[in-house]
């Protein structure tokens, strides 16, 4: 099969897609060139909210109860002990560090979010705008790609 | 006479270092001294070579160099000019280097701008017909092409192994559509096989991977072999598409196993092979993927058209429309599957042993001017 042949039966194959799909056109683009893998607003509103309640809720426990030594005290029991706050000790650590992972991501979400709304109100304001061109609008829909 | 080798790394599972050791073993069994000179190697291996600082060439003597690079080995290359064959790999195109790996984006432009130092050597050798005329363009004289050789006998034995075939029921494939509703788990598996690494664009794939399950089949699995040895930050940029595309169960980066550890197991998984690949000298994997019978779909570019051939289906451009709804017409096209696994044996025989050994010899036979026992020896082993 040539090369033209192929070109034409898969672009008739993505345009029956399309309108299989019944997506939005701009929602089917996306998809179909891939020109924009970037959670929306929405997706990205949603994270932030998961993430922050997962910081409020989650099974992180950042202070650990101590653990009691048996009054008996044979050497093994206390050794046993010792190791245990050992372990707590790091484990803390490692969660208290994660915590702070999570804040930072929290607000770099946050400020990801912010910063697609007001680009997206910028956009609005530009078609609402009689004396805008339609290379203002590709300007600034001109988001990076990967 | 020796015929001794001289390559910047020697390492297993890597093209260039496959080929070498396979040169390096023909050679030995026709009775020629030859060893890999390197500037690093796997002590793991059996043979790993020796540090290129030891290389003396005898009178005589030829030197087999293998240029994919600029590295410290270059120099040592060039100063037996006069008895090399320069054999051209291909070099990564430096903008798909800067940014994930600048020291590499060094070497690869050094190495682009080496090449016409060797354009008086006397052999010349290209593993493509897409490497030998990047060589013609820079007035090189016409390269012979000698063809990598796949070795499909391991990764069937791989495949069939117990870790191989643990691969397999990890990841039950589909029988094909419509959706096997008797194994829940079964899926339509696509496969890609290749350093994790931005001229491979495994990021179109996932993209691609994305529109198929979204809009023609949900039950499917996108399976990327391969490690980012240099482009950490590709990978990194490839789980964070992965994961804002909410993929991340269905996108499996399953490292790089050895033959011993199943990796063959990954080609039997497959339901079909895809390549988005922008830049290859070749795609050994694309061969590979043959030797399973497994329909390929693939961007026609650079040196994936000369590897795919006429034995699978190539698109002319990686967006992910394209891609996907060009699997899922091959995945639904028995007659466009047939007319292709026709061709596929062709192409792995192709790139087989007895197909490389004749090739080579037919090379040390030329620049040797025709060792007659060389000759007789293989004849007698093809009886």
């Amino acid at each position: 099969m040539d090369p033209e042949s192929i070109d034409s039966h898969l672009q008739a194959a993505v345009e029956a897609r399309r309108q299989q799909s019944g997506l939005p056109d701009a929602e089917f683009e996306i998809l179909a060139t891939g020109t924009s893998a970037h959670p929306t607003i929405e997706e990205l509103e949603r994270r932030c909210e998961s993430l922050s309640h997962a910081l409020r809720y989650s099974s992180v426990e950042i202070i650990l109860s101590e653990v009691k030594p048996s009054p008996v005290r044979p050497l093994i029991q206390r050794a046993r002990a010792m190791l245990h706050g050992v372990i707590l000790f790091y484990v803390n650590r490692l969660a208290m560090q994660q915590a702070a992972i999570n804040r930072l991501n929290l607000q770099v979400l946050s400020t990801a979010a912010a910063l697609i709304k007001s680009q997206q109100v910028e956009i609005d304001k530009l078609r609402a705008s009689p004396t805008h061109s339609d290379g203002d609008v590709q300007a600034q829909e001109n988001l990076p790609t990967s | 006479m020796a015929i001794h080798q001289l390559t910047p790394a020697f390492t297993p599972g890597d093209a260039i270092g496959n080929q070498a050791a396979a040169i390096r073993t023909a050679l030995r069994s026709w009775g020629i001294e030859s060893q890999v000179y390197s500037q690093r190697r796997d002590p793991n291996l059996t043979d790993a070579g020796e540090d290129y600082r030891k290389l003396k060439l005898g009178k005589g003597d030829w030197l087999i160099y293998h240029h994919g690079i600029d590295s410290a080995v270059t120099p040592t290359a060039l100063k037996y000019l006069d008895r090399l064959i320069f054999v051209y790999h291909n070099i990564t195109p430096v903008a798909y280097l800067r940014g994930y790996n600048d020291h590499l984006a060094g070497l690869a432009e050094s190495g682009r701008r080496q090449l016409i130092r060797f354009r008086d050597a006397p052999i010349v050798w290209s593993d493509s017909e897409y490497n030998a005329a990047e060589l013609r363009s820079l007035g090189f004289r016409d390269s012979v092409i000698m063809p990598l050789r796949v070795d499909t006998a391991g990764l069937q034995a791989s495949a069939a192994s117990p870790e191989g075939q643990h691969i397999v029921a990890l990841y039950p494939k589909a029988g094909g559509p419509p959706v096997d509703v008797a194994r829940p788990n079964a899926a339509v598996n696509w496969l890609f096989v290749g350093r994790i690494a931005p001229n491979k664009r495994q990021d179109a794939l996932v993209r691609a991977f994305n529109y198929y399950q979204r809009l023609v089949n949900p039950r499917a699995r996108l399976l990327l072999v391969g490690l980012s040895l240099y482009t950490p930050g590709y990978q990194i940029e490839l789980e964070s598409l992965t994961w804002s595309l909410e993929l991340s169960n269905k996108v499996i980066l399953a490292g790089a196993p050895s033959l011993a550890k199943g990796f063959g197991g990954y080609y039997a998984a497959a339901n079909v092979f895809v390549c988005a690949s922008e830049h290859e000298g070749f795609c050994v994997p694309v061969v590979e993927a043959m030797s399973f019978s497994i329909p390929v779909v693939a961007y026609g570019s650079t040196g994936v058209r000369y590897a795919v051939g006429d034995a699978g289906l190539l698109v002319s451009d990686n967006t992910p429309a394209t891609l996907a709804e060009a699997v899922d017409w091959m995945l639904n096209n028995a007659g466009m599957q047939n007319q292709f696994r026709a061709r596929q044996q062709a192409r792995v025989a192709a790139f087989g042993q007895a197909q490389f050994e004749m090739s080579l010899q037919a090379e040390i036979n030329r620049i040797v001017g025709g060792l007659g026992s060389i000759t007789r020896a293989v004849a007698s082993q093809q009886l």
